[in-house]
């Protein structure tokens, strides 16, 4: 096999890149999908009936909009600290 | 396209480092939102949004909690240092 053989052009680079991307953003997806079900079942589904009552899915979509918000404050506050410390080294 | 040349190409080399470090950062704000919310949002009830104490709540947090992982680093090299 020669050299050049080995070697990557920017197209099929370009293609892993995306690829790695799409994983990753899948895999947080499901993470975060995964923490809100077990956070707001939970918080909301004390006794499971036979189905989920209006003031349970009440409680899950308030619950997991909060969880979204508390996901953005605590990437926001964590991502400035990231920033102050670089600062300080 | 072998293995090898995925491993030995230094534009993917640098592009997995960034993403490696970026899935780190990811994985520690999960976790730190994670036990946030616990601590903050436990009693609020079914409020349509976070009250100001509860965002600063928090935000310490987040703050207190690095706190807490750096004075436990810090610790556990000087008990290293000290050989005990």
């Amino acid at each position: 096999m020669s050299l050049d053989s080995q070697k990557l052009d920017s197209n099929q680079r370009q293609q892993i890149m995306a690829s790695v991307q799409q994983q990753l953003a899948l895999q947080n997806a499901q993470e975060l999908l995964q923490k809100l079900s077990d956070k707001c079942f939970k918080a909301c589904v004390q006794k499971p009936g036979s189905s989920l009552s209006s003031s349970e899915q009440k409680c899950i979509t308030q619950c997991s909009d909060r969880y979204m918000d508390a996901w953005n404050i605590v990437s926001r506050t964590y991502a400035e600290r990231i920033k102050r410390e670089q600062l300080r080294h | 396209m072998s293995l090898g040349s995925l491993a030995s190409d230094p534009e993917l080399q640098k592009f997995v480092a960034t993403k490696e470090l970026e899935n780190q950062i990811t994985a520690q704000i999960h976790h730190l939102t994670n036990i946030c919310f616990d601590k903050c949002l436990e009693s609020s009830g079914s409020a349509s949004d976070l009250s100001a104490r509860q965002t600063t709540c928090l935000q310490n947090c987040v703050e207190r909690f690095l706190d807490c992982s750096v004075l436990i680093t810090n610790r556990t090299v000087q008990r290293i240092q000290q050989g005990r």
